[in-house]
């Protein structure tokens, strides 16, 4: 601790840097991935464009009000926030609020734009392990009162956004939660026999929906059915191929054009691919790996408990996402709606990820104090 | 309210530093899967996902819009584009092929056994019809057939149908000119090409029509013609009357500058409808004046004679000649004059204008074979006169070396020689405008987005005969007209030069010239001492008539009359007006 309050002056730079350089290089590929489809759809080639610029903005002032404020403050509303998340969860549920797309119905119409509830939620949930693995640091080893209470939370969570029907989303917290509890030090037992008892659970979501089931079965093998459920992975699989080691150039992807479907949200990363080749994509990666090394160190070199859990659990937001929505790309897990936090087009998650790292950068300020 | 929390203690940061470890080497691990997988489809597999890839875009269609314009010499469209709808199909979405073949073949007025039997066999995607008008697919819209798709493409038409079909030419199916100037033109007209994807679409995307492509991008070339719609206008309707008249198998006429060489009018008959050019045969839709060579007859002695002029050879045009009493023999063959006429002593102007064939073999024996081949090249006949349309014939014409005893005196009044029409004219054309051989060009202008891109001025080739002897060959044909054969087609109100001919049409079949099927022609210019236009008739085997006089004259005649009106040449005695029209 007296290492880093001598060695960082300010908050982490190298993260803020990796996070800019993401950022930037998201705008080049939403055009990239959309002029087209929004010269056909908008008549207007930077339609998407200037949307994603206008949430840049708002997520950078979003980040830099987190930066600004005391992350101790979270631990304090947690509780008002995670409520809040709750309602709205269930609005885009029951109230006539609730918009549809894309089959599902995720979001919520706030007049001048649409908002996704389930990316606050995410949010809010990473807020309340936190709270709760520092709250019950001694009841840890008990399952009733250490390990049962973050259950039953997640699960409060993860019923509204499996039913949206948001898997993606909701394998998300689940995966953000036990993480958070390991690293928190839930006994590996309780979280090795939970991870055991959902397996029914995931079987039966997805033998009850048909199009999951449509979806395994095209990431078994996508060749089965090339024209409907296998089409948007061997899509990508031939932007991957077309690519090759340098890719074609940026702006000359061929897959994007009418192909590929969610080009510029949830395919993005094989856009990279084919137009920046094997190279360009690995650049990548290793940039998400670069953000997580920054964001595990930061909540190592956090100087209380909160702060180390808080830090975890948004580093492990993004990172999942992000790993989850490349993983997808390449074939490597089923599909899902998700998109790559900072480079897909998506207002909602623009303004929750950069948040996240509002909060990592506020918890890097060796210079903030405990309130 | 909450507790604070507390810093932590060092064996709780050794903990937490174990299990973040834990954290990272699982996304290491999910990295380098992603890595080899990444590898794996980019680098390794590289070569078979392009060749896959490739193979579904060859489910693209390659449509094109935006084909420039054909203009006439005042900017009056004679080829343009509209919009219609083309009727795509893929087999493997059709759910009742017997219905959807039903359907469609009533719809779009095809063969139901055709349309069932592509659809029952063909697996890939193709054209059910193409360029449908939107009547006959706009019912087909509401009825909502799987695996139907309809798209947007542009259709040639030409708006006054068969008017100089045979000059602006057509266009197939790809849009790409196959006759006349569409396709001398073609990469200047050509439009945009896009590939489109039919099929891929999965969720039936909204296809964009071709007028909003149109406007996004149009970069079109116009071709502007120097065929004046009403000179053509004027042209055809004089000759499609006379066919009809005699019942003869075809006509033709061209109206040209001869100082600039700009072709008026070009009109072939019987004529062909450019918007259905399927329904005609192929011959039918040729424009003759340029692919085709005929024995021009008599209306080649003009030529032989201002050849002997300008050589020198024979001194004026009242030079005498002697006619053999209508008998001249020459090796085994014996020369007669049509219709049996005697001729004794005749001038050079003489045997013009009585159309004498042993004067004009006369005629050319002063000048000897050499100088009258080397005339018959400075008049550019055996060679290509590089007008700008397709399929120009260079005609038929024996070199000096091989020609026999009898090449002269036959060549001399327009036999064992094959003459475009287009030839003669531009020939003819030199004798009217002063002595100089001009190149004849059917495009005027091109334009880019409006403005004049290209402007193809004159050419002259060559000066074949000089100034005095266009004069008095100028005179000669005045003459021919007022005294002469070509009596019926004298203009009224103005000097008109002219010559007629009547040929007997060679038959290939035979070999041996026919003997009830003629040629009749007239060749002239007017006003004969300033010329502004020079007409070629031709109309190939009248019935009940053939005399070029009578057949060909008053073609000649009334639609030089017609012409001169339109181009605001006073006639003598007229009292000339001007009008304001501003």
């Amino acid at each position: 601790m007296s290492q880093s309050n001598t060695k960082h002056q300010g908050c982490d730079l190298l993260l803020c840097i990796t996070v800019a350089i993401l950022v930037l290089f998201g705008l080049v590929m939403v055009f990239s991935s959309s002029a087209v489809y929004a010269l056909e759809k908008h008549h207007d080639s930077l339609y998407f464009l200037k949307r994603q610029f206008i949430w840049l903005v708002i997520g950078c002032g979003v980040l830099w009000s987190a930066r600004k404020t005391n992350y101790h403050l979270w631990e304090r509303y947690t509780y008002p926030i995670m409520l809040g998340t709750f309602v709205l969860l269930l609005a885009v549920m029951f109230s006539g609020l609730g918009l549809e797309g894309g089959g599902a119905q995720r979001w919520l119409d706030m007049g001048f734009f649409a908002f996704q509830p389930s990316e606050l939620a995410k949010f809010a949930l990473v807020l309340f392990v936190a709270k709760s693995l520092v709250k019950r640091a001694d009841k840890l080893r008990n399952f009733a009162y250490g390990y049962l209470p973050n259950l039953i939370v997640l699960g409060f969570f993860f019923v509204p956004i499996i039913l949206q029907p948001d898997l993606g989303t909701a394998m998300i917290i689940c995966a953000v939660t036990f993480t958070m509890m390991f690293v928190g030090g839930i006994r590996k037992k309780f979280l090795i026999l939970s991870g055991l008892a959902l397996i029914p659970f995931i079987a039966s979501a997805i033998f009850s929906a048909d199009y999951r089931m449509r979806r395994i079965m095209a990431f078994i093998d996508p060749w089965q059915d090339p024209k409907d459920a296998g089409f948007q992975v061997i899509q990508s699989f031939f932007a991957f191929g077309r690519g090759g080691t340098w890719g074609l150039g940026i702006g000359d992807s061929n897959q994007k054009l009418f192909y590929l479907p969610e080009a510029h949200t949830d395919f993005i990363f094989s856009v990279i691919g084919e137009e920046l080749g094997f190279v360009g994509a690995t650049a990548l990666i290793l940039l998400f790996f670069v953000f997580i090394w920054r964001g595990l160190m930061i909540a190592y070199r956090s100087r209380d408990a909160f702060g180390a859990h808080l830090a975890t659990g948004m580093t492990l937001l993004i990172a999942f996402q992000a790993f989850i929505n490349m993983g997808v790309t390449v074939g490597l897990l089923p599909t899902k709606g998700l998109t790559l936090p900072f480079i897909s087009l998506g207002g909602s998650s623009m303004v929750v990820s950069m948040l996240c790292i509002g909060v990592l950068l506020n918890i890097s300020d060796p210079k903030v104090r405990s309130l | 309210m909450s507790r604070k929390s507390p810093p932590l203690k060092k064996d709780a940061r050794a903990i937490l530093k174990i299990r973040l470890v834990g954290v990272a080497c699982l996304f290491i691990l999910f990295g380098m899967a992603l890595g080899t997988r990444l590898f794996y489809l980019q680098v390794i597999n590289h070569d078979e996902l392009v060749a896959l890839s490739k193979k579904q875009y060859a489910d693209k269609e390659e449509i094109v819009y935006g084909r420039g314009v054909i203009f006439d010499r005042n900017q009056n469209t004679l080829a343009m584009n509209i919009e219609v709808e083309s009727v795509h199909i893929n087999p493997s979405r059709v759910k009742d092929k017997s219905y959807t073949a039903r359907t469609l073949a009533s719809h779009l007025n095809m063969d139901r056994g055709k349309v069932f039997g592509d659809l029952s066999s063909k697996q890939r995607p193709y054209w059910v019809k193409r360029k449908c008008n939107l009547e006959e697919v706009s019912k087909l819209h509401h009825l909502d057939l799987p695996g139907v798709r309809f798209i947007s493409e542009q259709k040639r038409v030409y708006p006054k149908r068969e008017l100089a079909a045979s000059v602006t030419g057509i266009v197939g199916m790809d849009d790409k000119g196959f006759a006349g100037s569409e396709y001398f033109h073609q990469s200047i007209l050509k439009g945009t090409t896009v590939h489109r994807v039919i099929e891929k679409d999965a969720r039936g995307r909204n296809i964009r029509s071709v007028s909003e492509l149109v406007k996004t991008k149009s970069k079109s070339r116009d071709v502007v013609l120097t065929i004046d719609e009403v000179i053509q206008f004027i042209a055809e309707h004089h000759l499609k009357k006379q066919v009809e008249k005699y019942e003869a198998d075809s006509g033709m006429v061209l109206v040209m500058e001869p100082h600039t060489g700009e072709m008026l009018a070009m009109a072939n008959v019987p004529q062909f409808n450019p918007n259905k050019y399927q329904a005609y045969p192929k011959e039918k839709r040729r424009n003759r004046i340029i692919t085709h060579s005929y024995e021009p007859g008599s209306i080649f002695k003009p030529i032989t004679a201002a050849a002997a002029l300008d050589s020198g050879k024979v001194k004026s045009t009242d030079a005498l000649f002697f006619c053999e009493n209508g008998k001249f023999k020459i090796k085994s063959k014996t020369y007669r004059e049509a219709a049996n006429h005697k001729f004794d002593w005749l001038s050079l102007q003489n045997i013009i204008a009585k159309s004498s064939n042993i004067g004009s073999i006369k005629i050319a024996q002063e000048l000897g074979e050499k100088q009258f081949y080397k005339y018959i090249r400075k008049f550019g006949f055996g060679k290509k006169t590089g007008i700008d349309l397709p399929g120009e014939s260079a005609g038929l014409l024996t070199r000096q070396s091989g020609w026999s005893g009898l090449s002269l005196p036959s060549i001399s009044f327009g036999h064992e020689i094959g003459v475009t029409p287009i030839q003669l004219a531009t020939a003819w054309s030199a004798i009217a405008n002063g002595g100089n051989l001009v190149l004849p060009q059917v495009t005027k202008l091109i334009l880019n987005n409006g403005q004049v891109e290209k402007s193809f001025s004159p050419k002259i080739i060559r000066r074949v005969i000089s100034e005095k002897t266009s004069r008095q060959m100028i005179e000669v044909l005045k003459n021919a007209v007022k005294n002469g054969t070509g009596t019926p087609a004298a203009v009224p109100g103005f000097e008109t030069a002219g010559k007629t001919g009547t040929a007997q049409i060679f038959d290939w079949n035979s070999g041996s010239y026919s003997q009830n099927k003629y040629l009749s022609s007239f060749i002239g210019f007017v006003p004969a001492d300033a010329p502004k236009i020079v007409v070629r008739v031709m109309i190939e085997n009248p019935r009940k008539h053939h005399w070029g006089g009578v057949v060909a004259g008053p073609v000649f005649r009334e639609i030089s009359k017609e012409v001169l009106r339109y181009l605001n040449e006073p006639a003598k005695g007229e009292r000339v007006f001007f009008l304001n029209h501003a």
